[in-house]
This record gives structure tokens, C-alpha cells and sequence, in this order.
């Protein structure tokens, strides 16, 4: 129970197993180096944490895949919940361990509040150990598959290497601990949830665990977290898995074309080593014939080694070797491929006519070698710049096969294919993660880029997709070739940092015009050599290159990002895109409406104006109505009067009254007349007959006088009325 | 000297080795190389010329003629004032494609931009049956499209700087001083123009 385990101040796991528990620990140190892999900065702070966690907790290995995917998912659950430790009392926790130990930590916590927030978290802390407990009793039923063992043990010489270079800080002897604070529970699952609460761009492992596809991607990965850490040995285990993907006779044949170039080299070595002393034979030897041996022994050592630049009598053997590319299956193909047409032939001899890196003596097989290639991949077909990348591989190999062979691994195994593909997907994922380190590692230069306007795409571009050859000269690119075969295309990032930040002195005065002159033409000049500025120390370059540290978790984590940031921006495109059509749908449809609309408001108009006239007709004929109907009125009373007057009894009872009078009274009058005539007349005949008397003096006789009186109205003559 | 200049921002598209970079070579150093290396990713090239009564800064972009480098060129041409579109007159793919960036042009880039048709290669034209892109259908495209159109040589300096010259004439006068990444123009008496951001951003040659 006294296994060592300390995370030095990078967050890589060092491990001292002691004789008791050799293996068992194995677990714990991958659980552990899982939370660095989430958070190696936050880990340190509290190393403590992962002592206790080894002292209380010593782990079985797992072993098969399967289960080590159970147990993984059951250590994330357990990561869930100890996440909700309250992180008063974890650093209570440590204070508390920290007296003891006398380490320096710099928590600071109230006493007081610790020991009861320590309680509190003891039953958490039980719940969390039996699961745990299940899970070590899962594994250690799986405990003997050879296999995995020789991992297992890789692993441990990869930690133990770890511990050699990093110098684990001392800490004193952790027995007493749990001896003299009983009350405090296990810590086993504390020291992760130290990383919990702080939110990383990828989530936290137990986050990521969560999701099948990464465990794919994780559990393909070994679960190897040495390889998280080094390009090289995350570089060899996907060159293994490549081998290991490939069916049983190409991998056979794989084997063979390996020991074919193994004898070559030997062959080589015995003719030609008295010429060669200046290269660390040895070294190289053991390369040729325990390549992954070297890589899990020490990938530093084998980096710097290659670093200073594989002899060039060898330099296709090893790549060859470290890609596995030389088998029988490769040859056949390309020799079938060399048969058929390519529709890009035309382009390929158009673009190796006009390439001054290109030696004349190769354009051939550079155009043989290309042209299988674009018949091989149709979706890449031919893009400019794949022919720097051929160059130096022809330049390398005895056979074209072997070229074409090295290219496509590198194009589907190395990701180089993804630089070439529609769209150019790898390239603007290397701008992203180069612009991503640049800010990182010199933001002052970053931003004056940015100010300036400068985008990486406007000078980087080349760089990737040539691999630096299409300003650089050959022997920069070869080197670079060196490292990008050993660790992975991820590689060239540390050589463009590299001439970035070596002249950032120079960069960050100029402007955009010179910027950009600057970054194509002069950034090598930093590396001329000061008595021949046509020469360069191109060792300088490398070794200041490799020493910017890379990690494959680190640039997954920008992968990650990137694809966020691309999501989005697709998203947001296609929206754009969608919009567009949908708006020109629109004013499509607007248009139509627009004419409907002018039809129909002629027609409206028509419509209106006929209203207008049906109205105004109508108010004629109401018009003429309301004279109708003040006739009709007229003539029904009219009628009604007549009617009623036809009903009266008597139609003299309508005569008015003073008519009646009136007759009566011309009557009387009539009378009185007649009268007043009667007198006259009498008066009359009496003055007659007087007048007569005295003419004659003769009485007047009757006849006479009756004459007279017949003339004058008989009527009158009758006895006058009374009344 | 620095008083009247107009900076002009200016994108060449088109096929692959139509001979985009030749005349760019050509308009700004006067230059012809034979078998000229394919562009990667873009060039960036400044020239200046004088006009009658003020002096126009050229900051060329020449992107990369192959089809697979398309998805690079909207960052480039997405603030350029001009363009030239360059066809091969002896290749009628490359004139298809130049239909392409005039219409990609039309629909993507900024409003007002100028874009000159220009059918490079006239001196591989030894008699008329060499020729594969007739000057009267291009002349059609350009009169459809309200684009400026020039035969030219890189080879032999026909045509080259007339191309520019007629851009120059064409591109409305701006007044700036001249010197591009203070970050401010100033109007002639002294005050900061807020309305000239887009210069600013233009005249700084950020292409995105």
C-alpha cells in the first residue's frame, strides 16, 4: 500500500509502483492520467489528492478491452457524482493532509467549517468507494490476458520513463496518513473531481465517455495516456492499428516488404559505413530493427535522433519502415494503375513542366507516381502541391512503387488527404490549430497579425500544403519530412511556430505589406548562416522547432473546437443559403402577388366604378319610388275621402249650413224684390192709369190696363207671394 | 507624392494556368517568365501608376487558378473594388469557367465591383484558327454584364496595363492619404471621416 504516484508540474502522470503491487495500480494510473488528460494543469495543484488516492486505492489492471469500457464508464459515473463534492471541504481535506505532510500547498480553508463539510462528504465518499470496489472486482476477473499485458507493461516503461525526465518533487513518506486521521474517508475519487467544476473546451472525460463515438475513438486509442501525451507514440499506435486494419496477406506481405528493407539496410550499412561516421550508426540500427521497442523505451531520444536528420542513404528505408508501407500488394497496384488513363494527365505534366523544385531527371516517375495516385483516390485526384510532397518521396525511394506506396500513407493514414480533398478540410483545421498555438504561444505577434489584417491562410497555406517546399529548399523539407514520418503531419505546426516566433521581433514593426513579403520571402533568413547567408543551420531550425511540445490530446482538443466552430459556421451558411433561396422563392412569389395584385385592383376598380353607377341608379329609382309612393298616397286618400263620402247617409247633410242660409236669405231677398216689383208695378199702373186720366180724363179702362200688365210679365200679374 | 493616392483592391480569377500570375508579373514588374509556377493558396503584389491628376495603388490578389483552391478565393475577392477574370483564348474550358467567376462574382462579392474580362495568350495566336474563344463572344458576355474586356499578352506586354489603366479610370475617385494601416482617413481639413470605414478595411488589404 505504499505505491508512489505524483503528477510532476507539466500534469504527466509519474508512477514508482513498488514491488507489492506492480500492476495493480495500472487503472488508477490510467484514471489518473484520464483527469490530466481533462485537465493536467488543475491536477497539480492538488497532488496531494492523488496520493491518497493511491494509498487507499490500489487498482487491479484491466485487461479486456470490453471490460476496460465497463469499468471506464463506471469511473465516469463515479467522476459525475464526486464532481458534486463541495470543493470547500476537498481542500479542507488537503490542508488537513498538507499539516501532516508538510508539503507546501497553498490551499486555504477555515478549520472549522473543514471537519464538518469532511464529514458531510464521508458518505458520499463510502457510496463512491463500493462502486469502485465493484468495478476493481470486474477487472481483476479479467486479470490474465497476455496481450494486454505487454501493453500494460509498454505503459509502465512509458510512466517510468516519465519519472526519469521529470524528476517527481519529493514528498514525504505517506503511511501515517490514514493512521492518524481515521475520520477522513477514502480520496480516491476527490483528486478527479478537483477537475470537475473547471470547464474545459472539450468536456471532461466523464463527460466525453458519455458519448459511443469517442469511446470508439478512445478505446482504438488503447487507452493508451502515454500516447496522449507524445506524438510519437501516438503517431506508432496508429500506424500499428493501419497495419492491424489490414487484411491477413497484406499484412503478411507488410512483414516481408519489413524485412526486405531491413536487409537492404543492412546491406547498405556493411558497404558503405567507413564513409559514414558522421551518423550514429548504432543508433540507427536499433531503429531499423526495434522500432517499437525504441518508441516505447524513449520517443524523446528517438525525436531528437531523427531530429538531426536521417542519413539520406537511408532516409527511404526508414520511412518505409516507420510507415509499413513496402508490400507486395502496393506494387501490384501500382504497376495496374500505371495502365489506365487519369483525366487529370493533363493538368499533372501542365504543373511539372512549370515546377522549379521538381529535378528534371524525375518529372517521369513524379508523373507516373501522381497520375496512379489520382486513379487511386478520384475524390482527391490530382490537387496542386501533392508534387512537392511526391518529390521528396521519389527523391527517397529506389522504386516508384515505393513512392506511390509512402504517398498514399501518408495521404489516408497521415491525413495529408485531407489537405488535398474538395473544400480543403485539413487545411483550414491546420490554420485553425496553427493560429490557435500562435496565439497561445505569442499573443503579442498574434494580434499584431490580426491588426494588420494578416490571416493565416494568406501565407500558411503553402506551407501545409507543401510541407514548406514550395519557398523552402529541399534539404529543409527532407528534415521536416523526417519528423512530420516519425510523429504525424501534426509536426509541421512546431516548425511553422517556430519560424513565427523566431521572428517575431522582426514581425511585429511591420505592416501589412511588408508582413506578407516578409512571411513569404524572409522568414528563413533567421536561420542563415551568418559568414554564408545562402546557407542555412538547418539543425537549429529543427531542434528549436522540436522543442515546442505538442501534445495529440491538445491538438484533438483544438480539432474539437474547430469542428465546433465549422459546425456553426455551416449552420450558419446553409441558414444564409436556405434564406437566400427562400428569398428569392419569396420575391418571386411577391412579384406574382404584385401582378395579381394589379389585376385585381383593376378589376376593383371596374368593380367600383360600376357600383357607383348601380348606386347612383338606385337613387334615381328610389327617387322616382318615393314620387310613386307619395302618389300612390295621394290617390289612396284621395280615393278614401271619395269612398267615405260615398258612405254618408245623406249628401245634403254636407251641405254646409249657411248655403242653406243663404238660399233661404236669397229667397227672402227674392221675395222682398218681388215684392218691392209688385208695388212698383202696381205704383205703375196707378201712375198709368193716372197719367192716362189726365191725357184723356178718362178713366182708364180694365182691357188696358191688363194689356199692360200681360206685357210686362204675366207672372207678375199673380197675387204676390208671401211669406 | 503620398497626397492623391487611390488604393485600389484588386482579385484575379480564373482556370488554372490561363496566365493570372504572368500578367500580374508583367503589369508590376514588367516580367515574363516561361513557365511560371502554378500559384498555391495566393500571392499578394502591389504596383502603383499614375493618372492624370492622382496616383492608384494597385494591391493585387492572385489566387490559385486550380478548381480545388475555389473554397479559398471568396476570402480574397470578398472586399475587392476589382476583378479580372482571365481566360486562355485558346482554351474554351477556361472561358466557361471565366462565365463562372463573373457570375460567382456577381452574386457574392461587393455591390459596385468592377470586373474586367480579360482573354489572355494572344501570342500563341499565329492565325486566326488558333484561336478557340471567338472576341465576339466574349465581347457579348462583357456587354451583357456590364464588364470591361481586353485581349491580352503577358508574353509580349499587349494589352496588360491598359487592363489596369481602364480599372484606374473606371474606379470612382476616393480621397485617402495614401498610407494604408494607420486605421483613420482624414477629410481635407483634418477631420476624421467615420463614413470611410470601408476604406479603411479595403485599403488594409484584410481580406476577410
Amino acid at each position: 500500500m505504499t505505491d508512489k504516484l505524483d503528477l510532476n508540474a507539466d500534469g504527466k502522470l509519474v508512477s514508482s509502483p513498488d514491488a507489492n503491487a506492480p500492476q495493480n495500480n495500472e487503472i488508477l494510473i490510467d484514471e489518473i492520467e484520464n483527469v490530466g488528460s481533462s485537465g493536467d494543469k488543475d491536477v497539480t495543484e492538488d497532488p496531494e489528492q492523488v496520493d491518497d488516492h493511491v494509498n487507499d486505492e490500489p487498482k487491479a489492471v484491466l485487461h479486456s478491452d470490453e471490460k476496460a469500457k465497463e469499468a471506464n464508464e463506471a469511473i465516469a459515473a463515479v467522476e459525475e457524482v464526486s464532481v458534486e463534492v463541495p470543493a470547500a471541504a476537498i481542500d479542507a481535506d488537503v490542508e488537513q493532509n498538507t499539516k501532516e505532510n508538510e508539503a507546501s500547498n497553498e490551499i486555504e480553508a477555515d478549520p472549522k467549517e473543514t471537519i464538518t463539510s469532511a464529514e458531510e462528504i464521508c458518505n458520499t465518499e463510502d457510496g463512491l468507494k463500493d462502486k469502485a470496489d465493484s468495478i476493481r472486482g470486474e477487472s481483476d476477473s479479467v486479470a490474465d490476458d497476455d496481450t494486454l499485458k505487454t501493453k500494460q507493461e509498454m505503459l509502465n516503461d512509458k510512466i517510468e520513463s516519465f519519472n526519469k525526465e521529470i524528476q517527481p518533487p519529493h514528498l514525504p513518506p505517506r503511511d501515517h496518513v490514514s493512521g492518524e486521521t481515521p475520520s477522513l474517508p477514502p480520496r480516491g475519487h476527490v483528486a478527479k473531481s478537483s477537475s470537475g467544476p473547471v470547464h474545459f473546451v472539450p468536456p471532461p472525460l466523464s463527460e466525453e465517455m458519455k458519448s459511443p463515438k469517442f469511446r470508439a475513438h478512445f478505446n482504438q486509442h488503447k487507452r493508451s495516456a502515454s500516447s496522449d501525451f507524445d506524438l510519437v507514440l501516438n503517431r506508432f499506435i496508429q500506424n500499428e492499428t493501419e497495419l492491424e486494419l489490414r487484411d491477413d496477406k497484406e499484412r503478411e506481405n507488410a512483414k516481408k516488404g519489413t524485412e526486405n528493407l531491413k536487409a537492404e539496410y543492412d546491406n547498405l550499412l556493411d558497404h558503405t559505413e567507413k564513409e559514414l561516421v558522421q551518423y550514429d550508426w548504432p543508433f540507427w540500427s536499433k531503429l531499423v530493427h526495434s522500432f517499437s521497442g525504441m518508441v516505447k523505451e524513449d520517443s524523446k531520444k528517438l525525436e531528437n535522433e531523427v531530429g538531426k536528420g536521417i542519413p539520406p542513404q537511408i532516409r527511404g528505408i526508414i520511412w518505409q519502415l516507420l510507415t509499413s508501407s513496402n508490400y507486395k500488394e502496393m506494387e501490384e497496384l501500382y504497376s495496374s494503375l500505371l495502365l489506365l488513363d487519369s483525366p487529370h494527365e493533363k493538368a499533372i505534366r501542365r504543373d511539372l513542366s512549370r515546377t522549379k523544385f521538381i529535378p528534371e531527371t524525375k518529372t517521369d516517375s513524379l508523373f507516373n507516381v501522381l497520375k496512379a495516385y489520382s486513379l487511386y483516390d478520384p475524390p482527391v485526384g490530382y490537387t496542386q502541391g501533392m508534387g512537392f510532397i511526391a518529390t521528396t518521396l521519389i527523391l527517397n525511394c529506389e522504386e516508384e512503387w515505393q513512392a506511390f506506396s509512402l504517398l498514399t500513407k501518408l495521404l489516408k493514414v497521415y491525413g495529408f488527404r485531407e489537405l488535398f480533398l474538395p473544400g480543403m478540410p485539413g487545411l483550414m483545421l491546420k490554420l485553425y490549430q496553427f493560429d490557435t498555438l500562435l496565439e497561445e504561444n505569442d499573443p503579442q505577434l498574434y494580434n499584431h497579425l490580426i491588426r494588420q489584417g494578416i490571416r493565416s491562410n494568406m501565407f500558411a497555406t503553402q506551407w501545409f500544403l507543401t510541407i514548406f517546399a514550395y519557398k523552402f529548399p529541399l534539404e529543409f523539407v527532407l528534415r521536416i519530412m523526417d519528423i512530420i514520418i516519425l510523429e504525424g503531419l501534426e509536426s509541421i505546426l512546431k516548425f511553422s511556430l517556430t519560424l513565427m516566433m523566431k521572428n517575431s521581433r522582426n514581425l511585429i514593426v511591420l505592416s501589412f505589406e511588408s508582413l506578407l513579403e516578409f512571411l513569404k520571402e524572409d522568414l528563413f533568413q533567421h536561420y542563415a548562416l551568418k559568414d554564408d547567408p545562402e546557407e542555412y543551420d538547418i539543425d537549429k531550425f529543427i531542434s528549436d522547432s522540436l522543442e515546442i511540445k505538442l501534445t495529440p490530446l491538445q491538438l484533438e482538443r483544438y480539432v474539437k473546437e474547430y469542428e465546433e466552430i465549422h459546425k456553426l459556421e455551416t449552420e450558419k451558411e446553409q441558414q444564409f443559403e436556405e434564406q437566400r433561396i427562400k428569398n428569392r422563392q419569396l420575391q418571386k412569389d411577391l412579384r406574382k402577388l404584385e401582378e395579381d395584385y394589379t389585376l385585381l385592383n383593376r378589376e376593383h376598380v371596374t368593380i367600383a366604378n360600376e357600383l357607383i353607377e348601380n348606386r347612383l341608379k338606385m337613387e334615381t329609382l328610389q327617387d322616382e319610388n318615393n314620387d310613386l309612393t307619395h302618389e300612390i298616397d295621394n290617390l289612396k286618400k284621395t280615393l278614401e275621402r271619395e269612398l267615405y263620402k260615398q258612405t254618408l247617409p245623406n249628401p245634403d247633410a254636407q251641405i254646409p249650413t249657411d248655403l242653406k242660409a243663404d238660399l233661404s236669405r236669397t229667397m227672402e231677398r227674392n221675395l222682398e224684390v218681388m215684392n218691392e216689383n209688385q208695388e212698383l208695378r202696381t205704383r205703375l199702373d196707378e201712375l198709368e192709369k193716372e197719367n192716362y186720366e189726365l191725357r184723356t180724363g178718362k178713366p182708364h179702362t180694365d182691357d188696358t190696363a191688363n194689356a199692360k200688365a200681360n206685357r210686362l210679365g204675366t207672372w207678375a200679374l199673380k197675387t204676390p207671394w208671401k211669406k | 507624392m503620398n497626397s492623391n493616392v487611390t488604393s485600389i483592391k484588386l482579385v484575379l480569377l480564373g482556370e488554372a494556368a490561363v496566365g493570372k500570375s504572368s500578367i500580374v508579373l508583367r503589369f508590376v514588374s514588367n516580367d515574363f517568365a516561361e513557365n511560371k509556377e502554378p500559384t498555391i493558396g495566393a500571392a499578394f503584389l502591389t504596383q502603383r501608376v499614375n493618372m492624370a491628376d492622382h496616383t492608384i495603388k494597385f494591391e493585387i490578389w492572385d489566387t490559385a487558378g486550380q478548381e480545388r483552391f475555389a473554397s479559398l478565393a471568396p476570402m480574397y475577392y470578398r472586399n475587392a473594388q476589382a476583378a479580372l477574370v482571365v481566360y486562355d483564348v485558346t482554351k474554351p474550358q477556361s472561358f466557361i469557367k471565366a462565365r463562372h467567376w463573373v457570375k460567382e462574382l456577381h452574386e457574392q462579392a461587393s455591390k459596385g465591383i468592377i470586373i474586367a474580362l480579360v482573354g489572355n495568350k494572344m501570342d500563341l495566336l499565329e492565325s486566326e484558327e488558333d484561336r478557340k474563344v471567338a472576341r465576339e463572344e466574349a465581347e457579348k458576355l462583357s456587354e451583357e454584364k456590364n464588364l470591361l474586356f481586353f485581349e491580352t499578352s503577358a508574353k509580349s506586354g499587349d494589352n496588360v496595363n491598359e487592363v489596369f489603366l481602364a480599372i484606374g479610370e473606371k474606379i470612382p475617385l476616393k480621397k485617402n492619404d495614401g498610407s494604408n494601416n494607420d486605421g483613420l482617413r482624414t477629410t481635407e481639413d483634418g477631420r476624421i471621416d467615420l463614413n470611410r470605414s470601408d476604406d479603411v478595411a479595403n485599403s488594409s488589404g484584410c481580406a476577410c
